[in-house]
């Protein structure tokens, strides 16, 4: 056994945790478990694969790959405005559909709202685009030995350095921003941000458009370093709610290393029990949490 | 009358559940650089009142003008804007946010020199929380946390602060201390309303009150008058002793 | 033409019965004791496969061939399914309601995974054949089998509405109801809430788990494909269109549902060249996601359903607009 499982999961992780923020700040802004976050992530692959099929079809000599990666500049630029769009779509799901349910529902009906929209997200994309699963680019990566047995591909090192960029970020924004603050605001009493000025409909907007955002990106290095298919999201959903809950609800540390630990316990987890086997290890992870410490490693509430 | 008026209520019908209304056209008048104190028995609608001024519950009839413009159906967070900070009974701090961030919070609307500035003033009118700046306010007492709470209304420099029950929990020495600094506040030139349970301390500091009860006015006047009054006291504040802050 | 049609018509009632019994099993979980069951189609599983492993003939490098009469297959799954919820309802019922939904969801996927991998035991991605369907001596006669299925499946439909309808109006419903209207209360009679709510899951996952097997009795083959998270999903979209927390909604709902989905399929099939079928299908649930969605709504109480459709007890928090 090398420790060629170690690199893997940290990439996997890295990506997980990324799409583990937007879930866990929809979670405690918005207070209930998001269904649709994982089809945001492949409809981020999927929007910004369209994109760049259409850079590179007007521009078609700008496609050449930059350096070692696999990609050029048409997926670089079709990913910030495909960040973009997926945020949109989701402030649109919520516009159309949880809004309203919050309104004057309980926080479960937006639940089974949630799941029959990732449902039809899903499945619309099976309509649009087949699901036969598809690549950004045929360019074959030379993966680079780093010793011990472990090789990466630079498209792998360029997600861990994308990821811990965004995570920095985040981090920032959370702490030193008055949006930040007043995300955590929101996030632990929205009545109170009420009374001290905070427009809180305006925050849970902002919350899904980063939400939305970094599922995006999350779904652009999926695809770069696995591949595009319509169900890639949702395989990853048991995946973000274990590190989202694992972190702790609220916590973006705890997101990204929930999404850590959640990555390498399955790749290493695969070499006991098969890669079959790779969903039930996240959901085994998250039983353990629930059911021994529920509010997480840096939660504050449960 | 009130026209002249800092905050002028009038025929307020308002409840959380639609059809239930907890106010049946109350009506109060605050005018600038006052204290008022609204009083009443358990379940009169004292919160309920200055939660709806602050637009926090709805309302189903009647009007509330601030500075003469109207702000019935104006979105919470709206209202801040226009001068009127509000201090909640519980759940007054953010716990998760330190001292420094919970006041870094309300101060958004300023500019970054003027919120500069008003933190280093709240320091100085509150120097319990000037030393622990960086603590979260979860770890904070209960004083402490009334204090914040204060603070934090004041950032914004409000034309109009309302509290809920400011006293609630806290120790008689504590008590003094908040009605202290509350006379202080007003000395700077902010108005003040507050809902209380200790008709006592506040008639001592008060300039006017109210009482309520049933969602009605039932009885208003100078603060020192009401104090006096056997049957006011005996008919709302549960008797003389009661008035008086006994237990 | 005509026999074509009534033959269509028995099967289409027939297959939405079947459906109706998992959301009876589905009402008690959710619309009874207001537990938010997002695994639905692995407790289906689970009835389908243990009926299936009992019933059907010797196959080898597989686990089952008892070849056992239909009935007790049928019994079998009730008892496995029952059991499998009274697994998951001791380690999940005391989270909160959002968290019992993501497990509930991770139990299905589990099991699925189980079914796909576990060739030995489940027959892996090629799943069980020759189940042995009722009446089968008569499928050369479609009207009379088509006749004789529907009695029979009609008549379980009934029998469980029946037992399920005395359950709620006796007793053991009114402490159920009483434990979601205010558990301080019940508790502080005597009742065990916990217990009470791990008996409304599992008697709900051992109706789901009957009618899995109804369902692979019915068509005679059983895949892993079959107990995907959409079967969950339209489950849960014939329980709020019927009207949760009513029985005479979920049959409804059942019936309004899958007539709904079989349109949508005509149509997918008429508009559709055949190349683009499956392609197809994918739009019908997309058609169905926004029904549910438009049906939340519009009408969250769905056609039957009663005003409170969730109880106070299962509210999360509220947090405006």
């Amino acid at each position: 056994m090398t420790l060629q499982f170690l690199a893997d999961g940290l990439v996997m992780g890295a990506m997980t945790g990324l799409g583990a923020i937007g879930v866990t700040l929809t979670y405690s802004i918005l207070r209930f478990a998001n269904f649709t976050h994982g089809d945001l992530i492949s409809w981020g692959a999927y929007l910004t694969l369209t994109l760049s099929l259409l850079i590179g079809a007007a521009l078609p000599s700008a496609g050449a790959p930059i350096g070692p990666f696999s990609f050029g500049w048409p997926i670089l630029a079709a990913g910030l405005a495909a960040m973009l769009l997926t945020g949109l779509l989701a402030l649109a799901l919520d516009f159309l559909l949880f809004a309203r349910l919050r309104r004057r529902g309980t926080a479960i009906i937006m639940v089974i709202a949630s799941f029959g929209a990732s449902l039809a997200l899903r499945s619309l994309l099976e309509f649009l685009y087949t699901p036969a699963p598809t690549y950004f680019s045929r360019e074959l990566q030379i993966a680079i030995p780093l010793g011990a047995g472990i090789r990466v591909t630079p498209d792998q090192l360029c997600t861990l350095a994308l990821t811990a960029a965004l995570v920095a970020a985040m981090h920032l924004l959370l702490t030193r921003s008055h949006i930040g603050r007043a995300m955590r605001a929101v996030s632990e009493n929205p009545a109170l941000a009420r009374v001290v000025g905070i427009n809180v409909a305006a925050v849970i907007r902002t919350t899904w458009l980063i939400g939305g955002a970094l599922a995006c990106a999350a779904g652009v290095m999926l695809g770069l370093t696995v591949q595009i298919r319509p169900y890639m999201g949702f395989d990853l959903l048991l995946p973000l709610f274990a590190a989202a809950i694992l972190g702790g609800i609220g916590s973006v540390p705890g997101a990204v290393a929930g999404g850590l630990i959640v990555g390498l316990a399955e790749s290493a987890g695969v070499q006991f029990i098969g890669a079959n086997y790779r969903a039930a290890i996240a959901f085994l992870l998250l039983l353990l949490v629930l059911l021994l410490k529920p509010t997480g490693l840096f939660g504050v509430r449960p | 009358m009130s026209g002249s008026a800092l905050l002028a209520v009038d025929n307020l019908v308002a409840g959380y559940e639609p059809g239930v209304p907890i106010l049946r056209g109350a009506h109060l008048r605050v005018d600038a650089g006052e204290i008022v104190v609204i009083l009443g028995p358990n379940g009169a609608g004292k919160s309920t009142l200055v939660k709806a001024v602050a637009g926090l519950v709805p309302i189903a009839a009647g009007s509330i003008t601030l500075a003469g413009r109207d702000i019935a159906g104006v979105p919470a967070h709206e209202i801040v804007h226009r001068g009127l900070a509000f201090v909640p009974q519980t759940e007054n701090v953010f716990t998760a946010m330190t001292i420094a961030e919970n006041l870094q919070l309300s101060g958004h609307v300023l500019t970054k020199a003027a919120r500069t500035r008003q933190i280093e003033a709240m320091y100085v009118l509150f120097p319990d929380l000037a030393r622990q700046r960086q603590l979260a306010a979860g770890r904070l007492s209960g004083g402490q946390r009334q204090m914040l709470a204060i603070a934090r209304a004041l950032m914004i420099e409000p034309k109009l602060l309302m509290l809920d029950e400011p006293s609630a929990g806290l120790s008689p020495k504590l008590v003094g201390t908040v009605f202290a600094k509350l006379t202080d506040i007003r000395g700077s030139g902010v108005t003040i309303l507050l809902v209380e349970q200790n008709a006592r301390a506040a008639l001592a500091v008060a300039d006017r009150a109210y009482v309520l009860a049933e969602g009605q006015n039932r009885h208003e006047g100078p603060a020192a008058a009401l104090g006096s009054d056997p049957l006011v006291a005996r008919l709302y504040l549960g008797g003389m002793a009661a008035a008086r802050g006994a237990p | 033409m005509i026999l074509d049609l009534v033959s269509y018509g028995m099967f289409f009632l027939v297959t939405a019965l079947s459906y109706a019994i998992i959301c009876l099993g589905l009402n008690i979980q959710w619309g009874q004791t207001g537990l938010f069951n997002v695994g639905v189609a692995g407790f289906v599983a689970v009835g389908a496969y243990t009926s299936a492993l009992l019933t059907t003939p010797e196959t080898p490098g597989r686990f089952g061939g008892f070849e056992l009469p239909i009935a007790a297959g049928w019994i079998g799954a009730m008892v496995a399914a029952g059991l499998c919820s009274a697994v998951v309802g001791a380690i999940t019922l005391r989270l909160r309601a959002d968290y019992l939904a993501i497990t509930t969801f991770g139990i299905a996927v589990a099991i699925q995974l189980v079914a796909l991998n576990a060739q030995g035991l489940t027959g892996g991605p090629f799943g069980i054949g020759f189940i042995p369907r009722p009446f089968g001596s008569l499928a050369d006669r479609p009207v009379a089998f088509g006749l004789a299925r529907l009695a029979l499946i009609g008549a379980l439909t009934l029998a469980v509405f029946w037992a399920l309808e005395r359950l709620a109006r006796g007793p053991w419903g009114r402490v159920l109801r009483a434990i979601r209207e205010d558990e301080a209360a019940a508790s502080s009679l005597g009742k065990n809430a916990t217990l009470y709510r791990l008996q409304a899951f599992m008697l709900g996952g051992a109706v789901m788990g009957l009618a899995g097997a109804v369902q692979a009795h019915l068509i005679g083959f059983i895949a892993p494909d079959n107990y995907v998270p959409a079967l969950t999903f339209q489950v849960w979209a014939m329980l709020i269109v019927g009207g949760s927390g009513n029985n005479r909604g979920a049959v409804l709902g059942a019936i309004v549902v899958w007539g709904l989905w079989s349109l949508s399929g005509l149509a997918v099939s008429a508009f559709f060249p055949p190349g683009q079928q499956a392609r197809a299908a994918a739009l019908q649930i997309v058609a169905i996601g926004v029904m549910l969605a438009v049906i939340l709504l519009l009408r969250p109480r769905g056609l039957l359903g009663e005003d409170k459709t969730v109880s106070r007890h299962v509210e999360g928090a509220e947090i405006g607009p």
